[in-house]
């Protein structure tokens, strides 16, 4: 495999410090005894490196001793040192010991009474109501307050019932005067109402007099009518007939005439 | 033969140092996190010298190197009860100075840059005497130390480290991967990052002569 010049120089340095492949090595030398290019590469890291080692220590100004007293490390050195875990119980002391001194400081006082919470910083705090007494205290007034509500109670339903009763009454007495106003309107209606009959009735006969009366007429009228076309009828059928019977006869003579002639 | 085995000899005998080190390393540290602080300036004479030399080429000024190397033992001491002894002491100690010198260089405002000057450079017998007897060599070595000093201000302080680590403490990537806390191929990334920085900071001179000599 043919290695191009931008791979040896990569190598170059690789191969000085003894982290090269034995085959890349391989390649490396052969390709440096073909390129005096990469050959001059090599020589110039080379003279680096010659530089480089040759530089000389220094001598030490003095000593560097340390002494005992300087192991005493700080609070924060100390706590860096630490495992995690008393790292935390560490934090969480100094922290309650921080708050303590700080509710010291400020001379905080607190109580807890009956589900109220009261802090007071530097003043007293607030005497406190006895127990027992605040209790019956209550259980007084709750009582005091109870036959209030109840007396008030008692006097709003008889107000209340009184003025039912009232606007029942009220509500009655309207009623009646509705009962009596319908029942004159009925009976007004009802007269009314008879009156009304009375003469649709006698109009009703009169009129149903006349119209018999007319009806009576024109029936006379119509049966002398049909008696007098009747009659004329008869007396048309009775000419005709006569004809008839004269034909008939003459009929008959002709034909006994035509029954009289000998059959010669 | 006869060199075999001198050679066999001689590096049981350096193996054996190093256990006896090892352990005696061991029972200081052990003393110390029973808070016996003369074992711990035991452990503060075998290692201030890296400790210092490695704050030195981090922070490039001898007062606050000095400063900070006392912080790390101090911190070290301090701490040496957490330290578990089935790690090494050294591995532990370095990952106090990095995170030390690389917590104050990231605290300095940017473009702030300390060099040294001649005078704060080392001034030890040994080296006085080195350049008394060859001005010269001397002479270069320091112009070298300076321009590799100056070279590694440009490398981030997490690439800064890591070359500190690798090619003045002499530690494997591995090693290097534990004091730093970071997975090797981070390391890796960081290093040879900073071997390229380092390379076009300080390779010119090699560039230079490679263009002369027609890369030959």
């Amino acid at each position: 495999m043919k290695t191009t010049c931008e791979e040896v120089r990569n190598w170059v340095p690789r191969a000085l410090m003894g982290d090269l492949a034995p085959q890349e090595e391989q390649a490396l030398n052969t390709h440096l005894a073909e390129c005096p290019a990469c050959s001059g590469e090599q020589r110039v890291y080379v003279d680096t490196l010659s530089q480089v080692r040759s530089v000389s220590d220094s001598p030490i100004p003095r000593h560097f001793f340390v002494y005992p007293d300087e192991r005493r490390s700080s609070v924060m050195e100390f706590l860096r040192g630490l495992a995690p875990g008393w790292k935390v119980a560490a934090s969480l002391a100094v922290l309650t010991v921080a708050v303590s001194a700080g509710l010291m400081a400020t001379r905080v006082q607190f109580r807890v009474e009956q589900g109220i919470y009261t802090f007071s910083f530097g003043r007293p705090l607030p005497a406190s109501v006895p127990t027992e007494d605040s209790a019956a205290e209550i259980q007084a007034l709750r009582a005091e307050l109870t036959g209030l509500l109840a007396a008030q109670s008692t006097a709003e339903r008889a107000e209340w019932m009184n003025a039912l009763r009232q606007q029942i009454k009220e509500s009655n007495r309207y009623g009646a005067r509705q009962q009596q106003q319908w029942n004159a309107a009925l009976k007004n209606l009802e007269t009314r109402l008879n009156d009304r009959v009375e003469d649709s009735a006698v109009t009703l006969t009169a009129g149903m007099e006349q119209s018999a009366s007319n009806v009576f007429r024109a029936l006379q009228r119509q049966r002398q009518q049909d008696l007098a076309l009747t009659r004329t009828r008869l007396e048309h059928l009775a000419t005709r007939g006569e004809l008839k019977d004269q034909e008939t006869d003459e009929i008959l003579s002709t034909l006994l005439q035509v029954a009289r002639l000998p059959e010669k | 033969m006869e060199n075999i085995l001198d050679s066999a000899l001689s590096h049981t005998q350096t193996l054996t140092t190093q256990n006896a080190e090892t352990s005696q390393e061991a029972a200081w540290v052990a003393a110390s996190q029973r808070g016996d602080a003369v074992s711990f300036n035991r452990l503060v004479l075998k290692w201030e010298r890296p400790i210092y030399n490695l704050s030195l080429r981090m922070l490039r000024d001898a007062d606050e190197a000095a400063e900070a190397t006392q912080e790390v033992f101090l911190l070290a001491f301090k701490g040496i009860r957490r330290f578990r002894l089935d790690a090494q002491f050294s591995t532990w100690l370095y990952r106090i100075a990095a995170n030390h010198c690389t917590s104050r260089l990231r605290k300095r405002p940017p473009g702030v840059h300390l060099s040294l000057d001649g005078s704060q450079e080392g001034t030890e017998a040994g080296q006085s005497l080195a350049a008394a007897e060859c001005p010269e060599r001397e002479f270069f070595r320091q112009e070298t130390d300076h321009k590799v000093r100056r070279a590694l201000e440009y490398l981030q302080p997490e690439q800064r480290i890591i070359v500190e680590l690798k090619f003045f403490q002499e530690m494997t990537f591995e090693q290097i991967a534990l004091v730093v806390e970071a997975p090797l191929s981070t390391v890796k990334s960081r290093l040879y990052h900073g071997l390229e920085i380092l390379k076009i900071r300080l390779g010119r001179g090699a560039a230079r002569d490679q263009a002369i000599t027609g890369g030959r």
